[in-house]
């Protein structure tokens, strides 16, 4: 169900939270949003982001997530994609110690790219807590602006470090 | 994830089909951690792979890493799309050779910035 009173759904999918769980809701998305004639480079950003998000939902998430549900819902001619789980909140302060490491800023920085957490109705990025779920929710066309102005990136950590 | 390995010459060969994701990185990872094995280069063809997440990056870093100490290098082919564009974004085809097709490797007409 979505956040916002006056959104229609247009589609839904269950799957557990786990890596084959991600894997599947990810093809299950691909094929929905070819469906719906979203832009190849914007399928691309939701696919990887939301692929993202459900890895750190099942890796990180303390007590434990079982289930994972996505959601499409249309708002006027927003596309809102939200990601709901019955897993524990992360842990802020450790994960915003990572986030914000020094080191790895600079890292960031010194590839010409830009490390942060992107927050906010007006980003077109929310996070809330409803009803004990996480919710997340990516809306395409601002999202896509978004995106474009702040150059998102990941920084791969190997096993090692 | 689809894995096969073979030798090209000198080279080992890590062909791999579908999605380069966290779980396939769990099927990979003794794979990996067996490499170079005798092979002085290693190509991983990914040119069947259609996605790729941090999972999968993290691990061409972490082969990459380890081929050099060994002495070895690693090329990757990987045709346009979502990996390849994620490649050039993470700026890895600057350390990393990338190649449109096995012929091109062989050919060494790279289509990166190396």
């Amino acid at each position: 169900m979505s956040v916002y009173p006056d959104a229609q759904l247009i589609w839904q999918c269950h799957g557990s939270a786990t890596l084959q769980g991600i894997r599947f809701l990810r093809q299950e998305l691909a094929t929905m949003l070819v469906t719906l004639g979203i832009a190849p480079d914007c399928q691309q950003q939701l696919l990887l982001g939301i692929s993202e998000l459900m890895t750190n939902v099942v890796r990180h998430a303390k007590p434990s997530a079982h289930r994972m549900h996505l959601v499409l819902c249309r708002q006027h001619k927003v596309i809102w994609l939200q990601l709901e789980d019955d897993g524990g909140a992360f842990d802020p302060i450790r994960h915003a110690h990572l986030a914000y490491k020094p080191g790895i800023r600079v890292q960031a920085a010194s590839l010409g790219l830009w490390l942060g957490v992107v927050e906010g109705h007006s980003s077109g990025i929310t996070l809330s807590t409803r009803g004990g779920y996480q919710s997340l929710q990516l809306a395409t066309g601002r999202m896509k602006q978004r995106l474009a102005r702040s150059r998102p990136t990941m920084i791969p950590l190997t096993q090692a470090e | 994830m689809k894995n096969q390995l073979s030798f090209l010459e000198s080279t080992q060969v890590l062909t791999l089909e579908g999605d380069f994701d966290a779980l396939a990185c769990e099927e990979l990872t003794p794979i990996l951690e067996r490499m170079p094995g005798c092979a002085e280069e290693v190509l991983v063809d990914m040119s069947q792979v259609h996605f790729i997440d941090s999972s999968g990056i993290g691990a061409l870093v972490f082969l990459y890493k380890r081929l050099l100490n060994a002495g070895c290098y690693l090329h990757l082919v990987c045709k346009p799309g979502q990996p390849r564009e994620l490649l050039r974004l993470l700026h890895i085809d600057r350390s990393v050779p990338c190649y449109g097709s096995v012929t091109d490797y062989q050919q060494g007409i790279t289509d990166g910035t190396v």
